[in-house]
């Protein structure tokens, strides 16, 4: 959703008349379906279709139930559902899924009368300054990246090393300096020590050349230390500011990323811009310096002779811009055939079963051997470009040098004042002054990717966390568990609704089994309860008090979560027990184990309680797993407990220890359990049974089964099941 | 074969009849959209399929035409018919090109993934965000457009 797109003043014409225009969208591709504009309108009585010259149709909005989103291959439809029928509104391209997802949701939050939460602004894909294509939704446009603002930004996170930044640019700029003293020590020999044969100044000259030399070295060394030690402590601290950030940021962030590229983020973009920070900008401040300074000392020696310096300097800009313009794609093809090399690696050896079982090893074989060879032959490509690049330029710089010799020498024949030595420091000056010119346009290229991981990296900065530290919000006393859906519907990112009108009530210590499909939106409430997300409309109150008003982080130390896959960190079993808990005693934890029926799987392990576990340690089985993190919920004591699908990835004796693990557990508590296996929610005092996003029944289990409706049916396919599992397992 | 089925449109709804069945709101979409686009159909209810057929000429023509009509629209898929220029900049490939559409600018991240051959001379292609875009015949392309192809994959 853009407001800012203002209609355009056609369609406000043809707008006159036909009521308050509420919210509008405009569809990136025109009524008959090309990219263009088409328009959609809502106004506080008619929903209207619009091209950009004429409205196409318009609907009284008394007549529509609500907006439909149809998600199609390669873009999306919007549909209103009106009590004659379907009618098709408006199509637009995946650019525009989001916005339309949006508009949908609020004009049918407006038909039906429920206030819709506005979420928050959506790029449309394309940048907003030069109109390229963004590669991806969420991010900053590499081809625009505003590089003084971030140049800015990143120099304001060096504030607090301010001494050490002050004497990094005072020892580059005596870098420089003592850099461009010895070529004109060569012309003060030639012309005083050799042209008047007089050795008495030899020694100062050549003392002079040496302690600039040791000099260079010195401000050369202080220059990489300090620089390394700057760079490096800018992205650190970006780095712990942007996992910190990446803690408290809303899940609804991580909900449309992947995680890889959030780990992307954290470690590349951060480590791409150290090392350009660490090699790049010393580059570009030094030799931009060095440049200045040379070009100076030329003129001054002889201005013609300079002139004749500089004429080659375009040939350098567009030869090296025109080499890398060649050489890039050929990096991008390398790249990509290396990223294509290990995703088949990694398949043929986690696959290596399946390509045995199918004996289709020859095959994967010459797959390999097929991509392998392309890759050798875009590395030879790129050596071949890369290395004439190389000679062509030196032969090019050499030509200068040419020039130069050939007009210095008549001059100093000629006798028009220009010295032997003069020839000999431009000759010197002429390398160091060429030397960096082909790489300018490859540093700047540099800067515009380093930079554009920094803007990204800024983004998830500026992003807004979620609310933990809201003055306003409620801290009860204590939370006793009564929770109560109002009317609450939810949509997650891509604006399908999953939750359609929800109110039910669950009362302290009940414990309510909540059961249907897959998909049906079972977990969806769980992530509202815990309120990792937040609903579209309508409310939730814990012990009466709605949860958006509650202190955020009291509402999560109340609530015990017990994951189908629990989630557990690398770290000992005792730690991951009291996780969250760090001052809990190890007579707590031992107890809290022996309920979860996990203490004597725990003191079998070699290490007992120290065992290790995670990526590093131990590996266990997805029953003991489960019980650590019930002995985590125990330790934990919530007056609110949240079981998603706790049982459902073991076997059946397992099931047994964690049903009665979980009967301990849930005694005292509103208890909130999702299970496939309706055995598990055997204790439950009433089910809930949702089916797509709604509620279709609420009973006990004797009521329901009694009723025939949908849970009678599920209850019938799981027994049928649970037959079939004892047949298997015959058990 | 099976009973004929034949469609017809209420409003914008699409709804299936076949002999002895209730008639049901459809959705008729390919079943292999990439490797054989224009053979078999499914037709989707909206619980369950209603029906597939090997191809659209087992319709009668006015059914044919509302089937083709409504694929059509599912399938949002622009054919290239001309690529304006193409640059590899920042890791992301950026392509400028002419449809049938109408003229558009898209992103792509790895060529390996989202470029897709279909024999030797069809090609699919998929931008950042997911839209679809076709060459029915690479060799057809200019000159010129093959050559900023080329430059990006």
């Amino acid at each position: 959703m853009n407001p800012d797109a203002k209609l355009t003043d056609e369609v406000n014409r043809l707008l006159e008349g036909k009521g308050q225009v509420l919210f509008h969208q405009e569809s990136d591709l025109t009524m008959n379906r090309r990219f263009g504009r088409s328009y959609l309108i809502c106004t506080d009585r008619l929903l209207i279709t619009a091209s950009e010259t004429d409205i196409v149709a318009e609907y009284p909005l008394s007549t529509i139930k609500e907006i439909k989103v149809d998600e199609l291959v390669g873009g999306g439809r919007l549909s209103a559902v009106a009590s004659d029928g379907i009618h098709h509104l408006i199509s637009y391209s995946n650019h525009m899924v989001p916005h339309f997802a949006v508009i949908a949701r609020l004009i049918t939050g407006h038909i039906q009368g429920r206030k819709i939460e506005m979420p928050p602004r959506q790029k449309h894909g394309f940048c907003p300054r030069c109109g390229a294509p963004l590669p991806e939704r969420d991010t900053a446009c590499p081809k625009c990246v505003p590089r003084l603002k971030i140049f800015t930004r990143l120099v304001s996170l060096t504030k607090a090393y301010k001494g050490k930044v002050i004497t990094l640019m005072v020892v580059t700029a005596f870098g420089v300096v003592f850099q461009v003293v010895p070529p004109y020590l060569t012309k003060m020999i030639v012309d005083d020590v050799i042209g008047r044969k007089d050795l008495g100044k030899l020694w100062l000259y050549i003392g002079a050349m040496i302690l600039a030399g040791v000099l260079y070295l010195v401000m050369r060394l202080v220059n990489i230390q300090l620089n390394a030690w700057i760079s490096a402590r800018i992205v650190a601290d970006l780095r712990s500011r942007l996992h910190a950030v990446l803690q408290y940021l809303q899940l609804s962030f991580f909900n449309k990323r992947e995680p890889g590229e959030i780990v992307g983020r954290v470690m590349n973009d951060t480590g791409e811009l150290q090392q350009f920070l660490v090699e790049g900008i010393p580059f570009l401040l030094i030799n931009t310096l060095s440049f200045i300074v040379i070009g100076a000392i030329l003129i001054k020696i002889n201005w013609i002779l300079a002139l004749l310096v500089f004429i080659p300097i375009p040939v350098f800009v567009f030869g090296s811009k025109w080499f890398w313009g060649r050489l890039t794609p050929l990096f991008h093809r390398q790249g990509s055939a290396i990223g294509h090399m290990h995703s088949m690696l990694t398949e043929s050896i986690l696959g290596l079963k399946v390509v045995k079982a199918f004996s289709q090893e020859q095959r994967r074989v010459s797959q390999f051997d097929g991509l392998n060879t392309s890759l050798a032959g875009t590395y030879i490509g790129i050596q071949r470009v890369y290395g004439s690049f190389n000679e062509v330029m030196y032969w090019v710089m050499s030509v200068g040098v040419a020039m130069v010799w050939l007009f210095a020498v008549r001059q100093i024949v000629g006798g028009s004042g220009l010295t032997l030595g003069d020839l000999l420091a431009f000759v010197g000056y002429i390398w160091l002054f060429y030397g960096p010119l082909q790489w300018f346009s490859v540093i700047l290229n540099w800067m515009s990717h380093a930079f554009t991981g920094a803007e990204r990296i800024f983004e998830v900065i500026d992003s807004a966390p979620e609310s933990y530290n809201d003055p306003e919000a409620i801290t009860l006393p204590q939370i006793r568990g009564e929770i109560e859906f109002k009317d609450v519907h939810f949509s997650y990112e891509r604006g399908k609704e999953i939750i359609h009108g929800i109110s039910f009530r669950i009362a302290r210590g009940e414990m309510i089994g909540l059961v249907g499909k897959s998909g049906a939106g079972k977990s969806t409430i769980i992530n509202l309860i815990t309120r990792f997300f937040d609903p579209d409309s309508g409310e939730i109150l814990i012990d009466r008090v709605p949860v958006k008003n509650l202190n955020l982080s009291q509402l999560r130390k109340n609530m015990g979560i017990v994951m189908q896959e629990p989630f557990l960190f690398n770290a000992t079993i005792a730690e991951n027990i009291a996780y969250g808990m760090e001052h809990a005693g190890f007579d707590d934890i031992v107890a809290a184990a022996k309920a979860a029926y996990a203490h004597d799987f725990i003191v079998r392990k070699d290490d007992g309680y120290d065992t290790m576990i995670g990526e590093s340690g131990a590996k266990l089985s997805s029953g003991e797993k489960q019980r650590i993190s019930i002995a985590r919920a125990i330790l934990h004591n919530p007056p609110v407990l949240i079981l998603d699908e706790a049982t459902s990835s073991v076997d059946a004796t397992t099931e047994k220890f964690i049903q009665d693990a979980i009967t301990k557990l849930i005694k005292g508590r509103t208890t909130i359990a999702i299970a496939h296996r309706l055995s598990t929610l055997r204790n439950a005092d009433r089910l809930v049974v949702v089916d797509d996003g709604k509620i279709v029944e609420i009973g006990s289990h004797d009521e329901l089964t009694k009723k025939q409706g949908v849970y009678a049916k599920l209850a019938e396919s799981y027994s049928q099941i649970t037959a079939l599992r004892s047949v298997v397992w015959g058990g | 074969m099976a009973d004929r089925i034949t469609l017809y449109r209420k409003l914008d709804q699409v709804f299936a009849h076949c002999e002895g069945r209730e008639d049901a709101a459809v959705t008729p979409v390919w079943v292999r959209p990439v490797s054989g686009k224009g053979r078999e159909v499914s037709f989707l209810a909206e619980k369950e399929e209603f029906a597939m057929l090997k191809s659209l000429d087992e319709l009668d023509p006015e059914s044919r035409r509302i089937a083709e009509e409504e694929l059509s629209q599912s399938y949002f898929m622009p054919e290239i018919r001309r690529i304006i220029k193409t640059e590899a900049r920042f890791g992301n490939r950026y392509w400028e090109v002419e449809t049938d559409k109408g003229p558009r600018a898209f992103a792509m991240k790895n060529p390996y993934i989202n470029i897709k051959w279909i024999g030797n001379d069809e090609v699919l292609i998929r931008d950042v965000i997911g839209n679809m875009f076709h060459i029915s015949s690479y060799a057809k392309l200019d000159e010129a457009s093959k050559l900023e192809f080329e430059k990006v994959t």
